[in-house]
């Protein structure tokens, strides 16, 4: 499958929307790996893996446990340094992330294991979303309260914002440690959603949850995705979610890329009925 | 057989009596003795919450117990003595002290942090004590071996004592300027520094590294700067409890002790809870006050050096995560 067969060739699809993988035009690439591999020590995470990502889409990425899904998103954002390979994001190639500069240039994520910060509020935890776009400093808050405070309150709309959203006006004061697995999700997707992200990566968004925050969390991600343009990368394990709401897939099996295509030629594919979906739906 | 069980329990009785009696009788019959122990024990508390507020902040911030924190008290004191006696003027002194301690904190996250990072915390405390060797060698070659008066002149810090409350009691309360100093400085002190952690951008990104390090780099936090931010705070700290600890006797490299006074508090407080190590050092500073002057006749002289690690342990006994530690969590 190469990026030509991809290209979607009918642009003005605005109007009417056929099926939900033909919503948009996507051609400008914002995100593309080339040839990465990343080992730890002797276990190889990932080989020799290519894709790219486009402006505004919702890129799916699947495979069975321990494929290197994770991995992958760790790479994007800097947490995992790959061996072999460069990333090239938003135009400018390199050969590793740093978290920090990610989260500057506007990539942000969830994690497969909730990382929230236990002891804050939920209100706080959005809050830490806004720390890189604050831009007074503390000598400046110390010296000179009144413009701190405004730029304070701005922040807080944008992340009250954030809360009425994500419908989590009920627990905005309520230490996250004592929120229910489902909620905690919903923060942290919140927490990504306050860095404004032009990438949000969302590891298992929705994995053990029921079917109804099944459905919310499905419906947050389109609203986002639709809404402010926010191109999407998830892991997902939920064949029917990812079908439903993926413009793209790649399927990852032992660390290697075994197909990369809409979901209905993923689907299609022999590979990946053989090696992933054959287990998934035995 | 009968002479020696009598024998047994009148000890036993007078030992109890001296424990837990008579101090209560002293409290009667001397109430102002009373007032200027606790005053004293509240400003040597102060100064031990500083230095385990120092020790918390590195704690939560990167998982290091900093085995160096003593010296870096001695290393911060015996710099502004040492720039005064050369004849800087204290307020300048004083500031270039700040700007060592700054030096220092880059140069640690440098040479000792960044290279360690995701070693267990084992080896990240080996470190600090190479750093606390390092500090102790280097500091000698610097400042000599020999301990130096603090210039309390110079500072402007007070050193009198003033008689207070004298139509109450039958002798009047003895107050030190040297104690009320400290009390007052050390608490603004930490007054600023819980303003800090709580109410600045820096201060809520410390939070969240100290909550949850990978969702702080996930924001964008960027963890190398947060280490040199607790280090120079605690080199802050550090400046002050070298300076006001070292007015009371001198400034010299035995001070180094006083990290393992705040070791207590520590315990007592627990390892990451700011409010606990505040109030853990002001009651470790009281009891040690208290201890000395009321349980020295019968726990004997040393009584102050060693009560704080008795109700540390018995603390240990009952809460391990101390009074206000949060639930012991295993870092993953
Ligand atoms: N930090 C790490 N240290 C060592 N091995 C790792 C680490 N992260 C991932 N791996 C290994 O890389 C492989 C892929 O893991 P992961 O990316 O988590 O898979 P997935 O998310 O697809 O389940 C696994 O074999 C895993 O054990
Ligand atoms: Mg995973």
């Amino acid at each position: 499958m190469t990026a030509a067969t991809l290209e979607r060739s009918a642009p003005p699809a605005q109007s009417e929307a056929p099926t939900p993988n033909a919503r948009r035009n996507f051609s400008e690439e914002l995100l593309k790996v080339e040839d990465i591999s990343l080992s730890f020590g002797g276990v190889k995470a990932l080989t020799n893996i290519s894709f790219d990502i486009r402006k505004h889409e919702i890129r799916a990425i699947i495979g069975p446990n321990g494929a290197g899904k994770s991995s992958m998103l760790n790479v994007i954002n800097g947490f995992y340094h790959p061996q072999v390979g460069t990333i090239t994001y938003k135009g400018q190639a390199r050969s590793q992330m740093r978290p920090h500069e990610a989260a500057k240039t506007g990539i942000a994520r969830t994690f497969q294991n909730i990382a929230l910060f236990k002891g804050m509020s939920t209100l706080d935890n959005i809050m830490t979303g806004r720390l890189l776009k604050m831009r007074r400093n503390f000598l400046w808050q110390a010296l000179y309260w009144g413009p701190a405070l405004k730029e304070e309150l701005e922040h807080r709309e944008k992340v009250e914002a954030i809360i009425d959203f994500l419908e989590i006006q009920a627990i905005r004061k309520t230490p996250v440690g004592r929120l229910p697995y489902g909620l905690q999700k919903r923060v942290e997707l919140g927490r990504a959603l306050a860095m404004d992200p032009e990438l949000l990566l969302l590891d298992e968004p929705m994995a053990g949850m029921n079917v109804e925050e099944k459905e919310d969390m499905c419906r947050f991600i389109l609203d986002v995705n639709d809404e402010f343009g926010t191109t999407i990368a998830l892991i997902e394990h939920d064949m029917g979610v990812v079908m439903d709401i993926s413009d793209r897939v790649v399927v990852l099996d032992y660390g290697r890329l075994l197909a990369d295509g809409t979901p209905d030629e993923v689907r299609a594919n022999q590979q990946v009925i053989d090696a992933y979906l054959g287990v998934s739906h035995d | 057989m009968d002479g020696t069980a009598f024998e047994f329990f009148s000890i036993a009785s007078g030992f109890l009596g001296g424990l837990f009696v008579d101090p209560f009788i002293a409290f009667v019959d001397r109430p102002d003795k009373l007032i200027q122990i606790v005053s004293q024990g509240l400003s040597a508390g102060i100064m031990y919450s500083l230095v385990a507020l120092g020790f918390v902040v590195i704690f939560k911030a990167s998982g290091v117990f900093n085995f160096a924190q003593g010296i870096m008290v001695v290393f911060a004191g015996l710099t502004v003595v040492s720039l005064i006696e050369i004849g800087v003027p204290a307020i300048f002194a004083i500031l270039l002290a700040i700007v060592v301690m700054g030096a220092m904190a880059v140069a640690i996250e440098r040479v000792v942090l960044r290279p360690l990072v995701n070693q267990p915390g084992i080896i990240l405390f080996m470190a600090t004590i190479g750093l606390a060797f390092f500090l102790e060698g280097f500091g000698q070659t610097i400042f000599g071996a020999d301990p130096k008066p603090v210039p309390i002149d110079a500072l402007g810090i007070p050193d009198d004592k003033f008689r207070v409350l004298g139509d109450f009691f039958r002798k009047p309360v003895r107050i030190y300027q040297l104690d009320l100093t400290a009390l007052i400085a050390g608490g603004l002190m930490v007054a600023a520094i819980i303003l800090f952690l709580n109410r600045t951008k820096i201060g809520r990104a410390l939070r969240a590294v100290a909550d949850d390090n990978q969702a702080a780099l996930s924001v964008g936090i960027p963890l190398p700067f947060i280490w040199v931010v607790v280090w120079t705070l605690s080199g802050l700290v550090a400046i002050f409890a070298g300076v006001m600890w070292g007015a009371q006797s001198q400034a010299g490299f035995s001070l180094a002790v006083i990290a393992l006074k705040a070791l207590p508090v520590l315990i007592l407080g627990g390892f990451t809870s700011v409010p606990g190590a505040i109030l853990g050092g002001i009651i470790i500073g009281v009891t040690e006050k208290l201890a000395e002057f009321y349980w020295r006749g019968v726990l004997g002289d040393g009584v102050e050096q060693w009560i704080g690690y008795v109700i540390a342990l018995i603390i240990l006994l009952f809460r391990p995560q101390g009074l206000f530690g949060e639930k012991i969590i295993e870092r993953v």
